[in-house]
């Protein structure tokens, strides 16, 4: 097992072959081990303390060397780049729908893409820029303390992809990030300190320099140069320079103010007004790089430190460090709701949602313990202004719209917090940190709650992170099948090659019990939400069909001889209704996109006989009217009698031509993606549909419910299916009226009528029992 | 009949179910009920005034 450990020991076996590149001889930089953490670095200084900030404090803190906003700063290092034949290219989403991550963590994940369960790298163009605004939740207690940590920062991504011709390698990424450091942003060459580093992924790993100044690492080069299959490695054909800085990071140091929050949030700063700050903070602000919850852990023992080196009061400044903390906190969040949002976010209590939850919540918290008098969309759009070209086609309305719902909910959820916390008070019970945990989780009860109600808790130092860690990941759910089958060929796959075969002839290759695997099939396995086709296998009922690995599996009612050659039959009518509910749930979606708002999409789905259902992401359960609108157009688009087209696109082009909204599915696992259009909609699919939009069917929306917060089930049938519901009710509808004898329109009135008369009798027969 | 037409009295359905808090295809069942329950009443009403006059 490869370990970062295992690497680092390896290539410091060979430092100059690994991390040495031309710059360091030219200029003749020098390998040295720190002398206070014991890394090696390379620097053209005389000193023996590296440049990290456990080793130095921020020495940057008042030497301004230019006077740029935080665009600016970005607009320069774009500008080199550029200058540098770099390709610039537009941020992506910063929720991710293209890896399995909720969040766009880094801005390397944008190239990050999947062949079946192996990380590959996939880049639009070679050498290429841009800033990508991240998000990451496991920082959040250092945020506002350490001056350098954000739930929401801008990441510079420097990519080229090598293999001898294009691209660049080690030597040209470290000669352009220094140039990029001393011409452009004029800081001292003696002032920067190359740190040894390893960087190991799921299946590639590589050395990297981090570069870091005055006590501020300012960026991260990865050489990803090989990868690892079946636990052995070798040198990749193509090598990939990952070079990620933090734009955040060189607008404070060329701009040399006491935080970095000060630099990057300067325009609303000025305008809601900067807080105190005293001489005590100044000094700790010098010094707060050292601060790191996680790695501390015990954050008091950290402070305490820093209280003793500038001479102050422990408890003063951490009084005056948790308003500090709460202001620029708040300004951060606020950043981070304002994309995740204008990407299509949802908070909820689900998946991702549940981070953004979480930052709102602390928000809306922070914001009244920094004393700021704006509301929290206030705040938001203030931020929007000053990013307008990160945001292009942001729906003010529909964030606002979140926004109010999310503080209406927040404030029920505190009164029955509010309740429980006081049923700890009356017992004078102190929770335990598992306990905090599922109080949070399960009522949404944030520690501080119980602090400000007087109970006598220290919260624990990396609480959130904790918390949001257990949310962080999606989980891939694995399809297990209990025999082994990595010996056979994959099955030939018919309804591919021709969707109207449904009788066919194919040879037994395995049998297991009663599980059968044919060299081809026109089964249709349950797969992408649609459940599977069924039929005989010589003569023997199919039960169910399922995909393993590349693998089609039928289950039949009895086994079957291996060798044999068998007749095939696919149910026609099952096949023909799983394929209108599949289109239907496509057109579904894009007119619940249409009359919801971009933030919708789809969370899941099943394709069954009597109906089918779409989970979407939305905020709110839907009106009537939503309801009666998304079918309204959804037949509107089965009138129309639309092509629906398949075609066969090599990934990227796919995501250039069509956007993310491809992956409704979720990230897809191949190198071609097969697409599956209807007008205007058009997703990765792998399922059977019908050929045209008329072929659906009439749509009806059965009904619509909250399953989960932020996600709204959509329960529909079409064609056949819809039309015998629809008669069902209706005879359903016609025996009422006869019972009740009166007009089909009259009806409910009627039952209402009905059901007071029986409450009234029953109240009668009642007192007459008395 | 129009497909809008009978979406229209599988609304009409709906609405009156609701009332109940039934689903639709229990409705008439319940209905029956409630109106065999009001006969039953009506008639144990119907006879103990019967037995008040008489006594």
């Amino acid at each position: 097992m490869i370990s970062k450990e295992i690497l680092m020991k390896g290539f410091q076996k060979n430092p100059e072959k690994f991390w040495k590149v031309s710059l360091f001889d030219e200029l003749g930089f020098e390998r040295k081990r720190c002398k206070n953490c014991g890394k090696f670095f390379w620097s053209l200084s005389e000193e023996e303390i590296c440049g990290d900030s456990s080793c130095r404090s921020y020495e940057f803190i008042g030497s301004k060397i230019k006077d740029l906003t935080f665009l600016e700063t970005w607009k320069e290092i774009e500008k080199f780049f550029v200058g540098k034949n770099h390709h610039p290219l537009k941020r992506y989403p910063v929720i991710c729908r293209w890896f399995p991550l909720y969040f766009t963590v880094a801005g390397i994940v944008n190239f990050c893409r999947l062949v079946d369960d192996r990380l590959d790298f996939e880049f639009p163009t070679n050498p290429s820029i841009l800033a990508q605004p991240c998000l990451r939740f496991n920082d959040l207690p250092n945020t506002g303390l350490n001056s350098k940590s954000y739930s929401c920062f801008f990441m510079v991504q420097q990519t080229s992809l090598f293999d001898g011709k294009e691209g660049y390698w080690k030597d040209e990424c470290i000669n352009l990030d220094f140039e990029l450091l001393t011409k452009v942003f004029g800081i001292d060459k003696e002032k920067i300190f190359f740190i040894e580093d390893v960087w190991l992924g799921p299946n590639a790993f590589g050395p990297s320099l981090e570069f870091h100044s005055q006590g501020l690492e300012l960026g991260n080069a990865v050489f990803t140069q090989f990868e690892i299959s079946n636990s052995s490695y070798g040198e990749l054909d193509k090598k990939v320079i990952d070079m990620g800085a933090g734009l955040e990071r060189f607008c404070w140091i060329v701009r040399g103010s006491l935080t970095s929050y000060d630099a990057v949030f300067e325009n609303i700063i000025k305008k809601i007004g900067a807080p105190e700050i005293d001489d005590d903070l100044k000094k700790y602000f010098k010094l707060c790089g050292r601060i790191n919850i996680d790695e501390n852990k015990d954050l008091d023992s950290a402070l305490r430190s820093i209280a003793g080196q500038i001479n102050a009061d422990l408890r003063k400044l951490k009084q005056k460090l948790e308003k500090l903390q709460a202001f620029y906190s708040v300004l951060d969040h606020s950043r981070a709701l304002l994309f995740a949002l204008a990407d299509g976010g949802i908070p909820s209590n689900v998946a991702g949602g549940y981070n953004l939850r979480v930052i709102l919540r602390r928000a809306l918290n922070f914001l009244k313990k920094a004393k700021i008098e704006l509301s929290l969309s206030d705040l938001i759009f203030m931020h929007s202004k000053d990013l307008k070209e990160f945001l292009p086609e942001m729906d003010e309305g529909r964030i606002e719209e979140i926004l109010k719902i999310e503080e209406s909910r927040y404030l029920q959820s505190k009164e029955r917090s509010k309740r429980i916390v006081e049923s700890y008070l009356k017992e004078g019970r102190i929770p335990s940190e598992e306990e905090l945990i599922k109080l949070y989780d399960s009522n949404g009860i944030t520690p501080e709650e119980f602090k400000e109600a007087g109970l006598d808790i220290e919260i624990p130092p990396n609480f959130y992170s904790k918390i949001v860690e257990r949310h962080m990941r999606e989980k891939e759910k694995k399809e297990e099948f209990l025999f082994d089958i990595s010996n056979l060929k994959p099955t030939k796959l018919l309804f591919y090659e021709d969707p109207n075969i449904l009788k066919f002839k194919a040879k037994v290759v395995k049998v297991f019990q009663n599980f059968v695997v044919l060299d081809q099939t026109a089964f249709y396995p349950t797969s992408g939400g649609q459940l599977c086709d069924k039929g005989f296998i010589d003569g023997i009922k199919v039960l169910d069909v399922k995909k393993v690995g590349n693998v089609v599996i039928h289950q039949l009612e009895k086994p079957l001889e291996e060798g044999k050659v068998v007749e095939c039959e696919v149910d026609k009518e099952r096949r023909e209704i799983l394929k209108r509910h599949h289109s239907a749930t496509h057109v579904i979606n894009y007119c619940a996109r249409k009359v919801l708002g971009k933030h919708v999409w789809q969370y899941g789905s099943e394709k069954d006989v009597d109906k089918a259902r779409l989970d979407i992401t939305h905020f709110e359960k839907l009106e009537e009217w939503e309801e009666r609108e998304i079918e309204r157009l959804a037949n509107e688009i089965v009138e129309k009698d639309l092509e629906v087209k398949i075609e066969f696109l090599e990934r990227g082009e796919a995501e250039r031509k069509y956007g993310f909204y491809i992956y409704q599915g979720g990230p897809a696992k191949e190198k071609i993606l097969r697409i599956v259009s209807i007008g205007e909609e058009h997703e990765a699919c792998g399922g059977l549909h019908c050929n045209s939009t008329k072929e659906i069917g009439p749509i009806l929306i059965l009904k619509s419910k909250r399953i989960a917060d932020g996600i709204v089930r959509i329960e529909f049938c079409s064609g056949d299916v819809a039309l015998n519901y629809l008669k069902e009710s209706e005879k359903i509808l016609e025996e009422v009226s006869k019972i009740l004898n009166c007009k089909e329109e009259d009806v409910p009135n009627a039952v209402k009528k009905l059901f007071e008369r029986w409450k009234k009798k029953m109240k009668e027969v009642k007192k007459l029992s008395r | 009949m129009s497909f809008e037409e009978l979406r229209r009295k599988k609304e009409i359905l709906e609405r009156a179910s609701e009332i109940l808090r039934v689903e639709p295809k229990d409705l008439p069942r319940v209905l029956k009920r409630f109106l065999k329950e009001i006969e039953e009443v009506e008639e144990k009403i119907q006879r103990e005034m019967e037995i008040s006059k008489s006594s």
